[in-house]
């Protein structure tokens, strides 16, 4: 059996942080997905968040494999925090069909990207906010949104 | 004069715009492309603003050609200042040739986008802030930002 390369582990990586993403909203109605109940956000917020940073890594993970620098640094909570209200703000009108729409959309764009790039580009080419896959971002806001619907026990 | 197809005529449009902004820096050396001079932008600092706003338009491009609607509308004032000095400013330190490099990528994928896209994400009445022709007029407005800095500096 053939072992796996790095881009295919980081692959797999993904498409478990993606499953656990959609197993986390399964069930819910639009309505509840739109509810501003997880600190000020909505579970329509947190995919559009998913989304922003995907559309940004897409993007990053092309700039390092062609050799360049990553272009978003290292950065804290309160650095990030007003674009990331001004990006959810915009994004908060779209349907739920279009969300999920886009954040299908750019996964795959990210999965291509990551599918592209040189290996020792995806190993150690990723020094800013912005890794190569994002599965423990995906992972994170899965968790919020579970640990939401544990506590209003929907 | 309109050439064309309005696919071909945007193309070509973009192509242009996009041409006027490549005249625009000839000859700069990386250190006068990087002088803070146009209210605190540098020449480096323009172009990476297009190449962000390439990259939203790009994903606006494929929202459309979905049947989506566009996710940045009436972007103005704070919100737009946030994104772009947050963007500008993470992106100062990337060297000359990357930027051009980014802005070239980017440009490039716009323009498949738009070769692919179904005729109606081709109407700008269908975007937000980020319009399938908005490059046109802000690469030139950037492109004349950047050539009234030169006659000033006389570079």
């Amino acid at each position: 059996m053939r072992a796996l390369t790095d881009r295919d582990e980081l692959i797999q990586e993904m498409r478990a942080a993606r499953q656990r993403v959609l197993e986390a909203l399964a069930g819910l109605t639009e309505e509840q997905m739109s509810r501003p109940d997880l600190d000020g956000w909505s579970v329509k917020d947190h995919l559009t968040h998913l989304t922003l940073w995907h559309e940004m890594r897409f993007f990053e993970i092309s700039r390092v494999a062609r050799a360049g620098q990553p272009s978003f640094p290292l950065s804290t909570e309160e650095q990030v925090t007003p674009l990331n209200e001004a990006v959810a703000a915009h994004r908060r009108g779209l349907s739920l069909a279009q969300v999920v729409a886009d954040l299908e959309f750019a996964w795959s764009m990210v999965e291509q990207a990551v599918a592209a790039c040189p290996e020792d580009r995806l190993e150690h080419g990723f020094s800013g906010e912005i890794g190569p896959v994002g599965t423990a971002h995906d992972f994170a806001h899965a968790e919020m949104i579970t640990a939401w619907r544990q506590r209003e026990d929907i | 004069m309109r050439i064309g197809a309005a696919r071909d005529q945007l193309i070509l449009e973009l192509d242009t715009a996009r041409a006027r902004v490549m005249e625009a820096i000839t000859g700069l050396t990386e250190e006068q492309m990087s002088r803070q001079e146009m209210d605190g932008w540098s020449v480096k600092d323009h172009l990476n603003h297009l190449t962000a706003c390439d990259e939203i338009r790009f994903f606006e491009i494929g929202r459309i050609s979905r049947g989506g609607q566009p996710t940045f509308r009436g972007l103005d004032g704070t919100p737009s200042d946030v994104f772009n000095e947050t963007i500008v400013s993470h992106r100062r330190p990337l060297s000359t040739e990357q930027v051009l490099a980014d802005l070239a990528f980017t440009q490039t994928l716009v323009l498949e986008a738009i070769a692919g896209a179904p005729e109606p994400a081709l109407s700008r009445d269908a975007y937000g802030d980020y319009p399938v022709d908005g490059s046109i007029r802000h690469d030139i407005a950037h492109a004349e930002i950047i050539e009234s800095w030169r006659k000033r500096m006389n570079i």
